[in-house]
């Protein structure tokens, strides 16, 4: 059984933006409360997996999803979660650290990532921005399937549940998020 | 052949991904894993999907005097998404059809424009017990599932801390089963290493009459009144 790892906070979604703020990522920085370092420390390793995922391991992440098409959301889920955790444990491997306080957003944005990715890729066509956002939020519910399967000591059942109880105890914002307007129109890359 | 796209990829850029989660589907999303932590924590059933149901169940179902009656295991897989887009009543069957791809599609099916965590609970209480309003009754009983929720991650705390003070104990009678191992005492083992695995020493050389107490007295064997007596008897030895 995995170590206790204490709980990791939720990360501050976009939360009450006003629809053209949150279209176009104007202060949408999710990382509110997180520190500069913290920050950095994510965008670092989701570099990594994002340089992994356009350029190394892109024929074969497409490939696969592209065999997965009837199971997408599982299948980028459990990439994601898979990608992060050992992203994390071959950083630490090397000497570096990860905050696991960040785990939740590292994955989140991931899973961001492979939603563009299978619309890019033709894989999967999204009907509106309410069968996106189910689509990400079914990935992110396996990406920490994933994650508690995984090695990486700092997701476990304990940490997840505790999670769960922080959102109940009002950790998260608990204000309405439009329904529309989170979709930032096409960028050229 | 890769995509076009790779050769220019720019993280700076790709890291500002065009599909941003919303609030209340990052909170759906972290529930579901806690609620299938809670399952796989109780034996899981070999699946995700299945740990969350039968820990969905667990919980609401306890609260609710009932539980679901669907079953995840029998999910068609790759309509999670499509099939219950539409609907805004998740009966326990379309949940079986539906998966959690259909529980967050209900999420969306209601018309409203904003989301908050109301809905989020609301949507959890109707996937996992078939019930199509229960937004007042979970919302009365979110302490319930809180501490629900709690007891367990504490129970699980627990028993971490007593396979970890089992593993210090066996950590340390082996370091002095290796210490045993590579001394003896005057030709004995070295009776400091009696813990189990090493055969007990018995009395070493003796000189006079061994002593009935060692170690045990408020002298120990230097104040003892047997003069000249050297021992290496065990009574009292590992108290």
């Amino acid at each position: 059984m995995k170590q206790p790892a204490r709980s990791f906070p939720i990360p501050t979604p976009v939360q009450n933006a006003p629809v053209e703020e949150a279209a176009y990522g104007v202060e949408q920085d999710p990382f509110i409360q997180a520190t500069p370092e913290q920050n950095e420390m994510v965008d670092s390793l989701t570099d990594e997996i994002f340089l992994y995922m356009y350029r190394d391991g892109h024929e074969e992440i497409v490939e696969d999803l592209k065999n997965s098409k009837d199971n997408l959301p599982e299948a980028v889920g459990t990439m994601a979660g898979n990608l992060v955790t050992t992203e994390i444990q071959l950083l630490e491997k090397d000497g570096g650290s990860f905050s696991e306080d960040m785990f939740v957003e590292a994955s989140k944005l991931t899973v961001e990532q492979f939603t563009d990715l299978v619309e890019d890729e033709g894989i999967k066509e999204f009907r509106n921005n309410g069968e996106t956002q189910a689509f990400m939020g079914e990935a992110l519910t396996h990406a920490m399937g994933a994650a508690i399967d995984s090695d990486y000591p700092a997701v476990n059942e304990k940490s997840m549940m505790s999670v769960a109880q922080n959102l109940l105890e009002g950790d998260m914002d608990m204000q309405a998020s439009p329904v529309s307007g989170t979709r930032v129109i096409e960028e050229v890359v | 052949m890769k995509s076009p796209s790779t050769s220019k990829f720019n993280p700076e850029k790709q890291r500002k991904s065009r599909s941003k989660m919303i609030g209340a589907v990052i909170g759906a999303s972290l529930m579901l894993s806690g609620i299938g932590a809670l399952g796989r924590s109780q034996g899981g059933t070999g699946s995700w999907l299945g740990d969350i149901w039968s820990g969905g169940k667990n919980l609401f179902g306890g609260i609710f005097g009932g539980g679901g009656k669907g079953s995840i295991g029998g999910l068609k897989r790759g309509s999670s998404v499509d099939a219950v887009v539409g609907s805004r009543k998740i009966a326990s069957s379309q949940a079986g059809s539906g998966g959690i791809g259909g529980f967050f599609s209900n999420m969306f099916s209601s018309g409203e424009s904003m989301i908050g965590f109301g809905t989020v609970l609301n949507s959890l209480g109707a996937f996992f017990t078939g019930l199509d309003d229960t937004g007042e009754e979970i919302a009365s009983r979110t302490l319930d599932i809180r501490e629900k929720l709690g007891t367990r991650a504490l129970d699980i705390e627990e028993s971490l801390g007593e396979e970890q003070l089992a593993i210090n104990r066996m950590n340390a009678e082996n370091a002095i089963r290796q210490t045993a191992i590579g001394s003896t005492f005057i030709g004995h083992t070295n009776p400091i290493a009696m813990v189990e695995g090493v055969k007990d020493p018995g009395p070493g050389l003796i000189v006079g009459r061994s002593p009935q107490e060692v170690g045990g007295g408020a002298q120990g064997i230097l104040g003892s009144s047997s003069l000249g007596t050297i021992s290496q008897g065990t009574t009292g030895r590992l108290v």
